[in-house]
């Protein structure tokens, strides 16, 4: 993702917009959730042509694959606890130490194919795009905050705060007519504990994880990709 | 089952994009209804007698919330049935509740189906003549899965075996969960570097990409994806030329006689997949009874 290439640019400043307008003037269907679905998809598109259009070489191709089963794998291995995923923190070290578009890719592939375990819905989009925009995120402040912990648990709590908003954001529009505030506060209320949670996990997990796995992701990066 | 699983992966496709498209952008009562049967006769199809209630039990619930709650935060409505709190609760109100209700788990039946019918090599298919790259990161995380785990259960014999990961205690899970998921990244990366030199030494990259699959254009697929389209046409005339349009508010609407060829045609399109696996069912038996 280090361009921005024209079709991007055609997605974000066009197409969506010219959604957006169509779905207002759509004679009386108030249909927010399919409209938002069609746009979540259309903003994942950008990411994986950019992906696809630089050729990744097998070293990339595996690595990324590896990082998706981890996310994927991630939310099995640590049902013994049960509350605890690491999903959100693996997605993040990825991005802090092989950059933010590795980060994207982890994030909304991990998404996708984890659901073909838990269960592809509507809701998957928005799950790919939160995911991969935390990890993409986290690969713009790679340099902070390799070296500073508490920006890093900082980073952690707000993408599971994000993650959590977001997500709400997506039951109120499916599960009502249209977005209201009240709908909204009230969604974020009943999920406030599990928001925290989510909270509360992240940095924890970025606590424990993020310096014995970034040590091994920067002696692959050393070895294998930047030589 | 088969009926459905040995259809062209890009038939299905557009079978699933048809159906859940108007499911989800035509808000008419009896489209709505008309997908909710199709989406429940497939999943009982599809998924027995028991797994089909099991779901159920979360389904109905889910339609019973979206009930009560849309009439606690929408007003709108002519209707008033009684004030709770001093708020109008309507029958409208309820109304489009139940519908949305119905909505939503329509959507989320079709959404499993699509999930049994549409596996792994299906998907690589589709995505292997736009996403090269991806549809095979997708196809290495298919066979990482199984592998990873095996390896999991292997480093955590080992651990158990030098008396980790014993105590009953939160943070002692937490924290052997923990060291097992290091350990294991650390393999799958040396692990996995070897599978991308080895690639690279087989000539990845070299020339176009091409993936095995078993999938043949068949009659019964031309047939089914013409039936597909001249449904979903016909329903969409009626949506487009508003025939479909349907209020529930400030009272609800009367449905029109004029609509309904438009949800006939829906309604057919709905249960074809039914029909289809029920048949081959039927068929299965007959040939039995006969040997």
């Amino acid at each position: 993702m280090r361009k921005f290439s024209w079709l991007s640019g055609l997605i974000f400043c066009v197409i969506i917009p010219v959604i957006v307008v169509c779905a207002a003037r759509f004679p009386g269907e108030k249909s927010y959730a399919p409209v938002s679905v069609g746009i979540v998809c259309i903003a994942l598109v950008p990411f994986f042509l950019g992906f696809e259009r630089r050729k990744p070489g097998t070293a990339e191709l595996v690595l990324l694959a590896v990082m998706v089963t981890m996310t994927v794998i991630g939310r099995v291995i640590f049902a013994p606890v049960p509350g605890f995923k690491p999903v959100t923190a693996l997605v993040v070290i990825t991005g802090i130490y092989l950059g933010g578009e590795m980060g994207f890719l982890t994030g909304a592939m991990g998404a996708f194919l984890s659901n073909f375990y838990f269960g592809q819905g509507p809701w998957t989009p928005f799950q790919m795009l939160t995911w991969g925009l935390i990890g993409f995120f986290a690969g713009k402040l790679d340099r902070q905050m390799r070296n500073n912990r508490v920006l890093l648990c900082i980073y952690g709590a707000l993408a599971g705060a994000v993650y959590s908003l977001i997500l709400d954001l997506w039951s109120v529009l499916w599960w009502g007519e249209g977005f209201g505030t009240k709908r909204y506060l009230a969604a974020i209320t009943t999920a406030l504990p599990y928001t925290v949670l989510y909270m509360v996990s992240n940095v924890l997990f970025l606590l424990l994880l993020a310096k014995p796995i970034g040590k091994k992701l920067l002696r692959i990066r050393t070895r294998y990709l930047d030589a | 089952m088969r009926a459905l699983e040995k259809f062209h992966p890009g038939v299905l496709f557009v079978y699933f994009l048809a159906v859940l498209s108007v499911t989800m952008f035509v808000r008419h009562p009896m489209i709505t209804a008309a997908s909710l049967l199709g989406g429940l006769l497939l999943q009982r199809s599809l998924d027995g007698r028991k797994r089909f209630w099991k779901d159920m039990g979360f389904y109905i619930p889910l339609l019973a919330l979206i009930t009560v709650t849309n009439p606690l935060f929408s007003h709108n409505g002519v209707t008033q049935l009684f004030f709770l709190n001093g708020n109008a609760v309507t029958l409208e109100a309820v109304a489009c509740g139940v519908h949305m209700g119905m909505m939503i788990v329509a959507v989320l039946l079709w959404c499993a189906a699509m999930n049994r019918l549409f596996t792994g090599d299906k998907v690589m298919y589709l995505l292997g003549r736009i996403a090269p790259g991806l549809s095979l990161v997708f196809s290495m995380v298919l066979r990482f899965v199984p592998q990873f785990r095996k390896k999991r259960k292997e480093i955590m014999t080992v651990q158990k075996a030098m008396g980790l990961y014993t105590s009953k205690s939160y943070t002692d899970r937490l924290l052997s969960s923990v060291r097992v998921y290091s350990a294991l990244i650390g393999w799958a990366l040396e692990h996995s570097m070897e599978v991308g030199v080895s690639m690279k030494a087989k000539g990845y990259g070299q020339g176009r990409r091409t993936n095995f699959h078993l999938f043949r254009r068949q009659k019964r697929d031309s047939g089914f994806l013409a039936i597909t389209l001249v449904l979903t046409c016909v329903t969409l005339t009626g949506v487009l030329t508003g025939k479909t349009h349907y209020d529930f508010y400030p009272a609800m609407d009367r449905v029109e006689n004029g609509c309904l060829w438009a949800v006939a045609a829906f309604a057919v399109l709905a249960v074809m997949p039914f029909i289809l696996a029920e048949e081959e069912k039927c068929r299965w038996n007959y040939y039995l009874r006969k040997t």
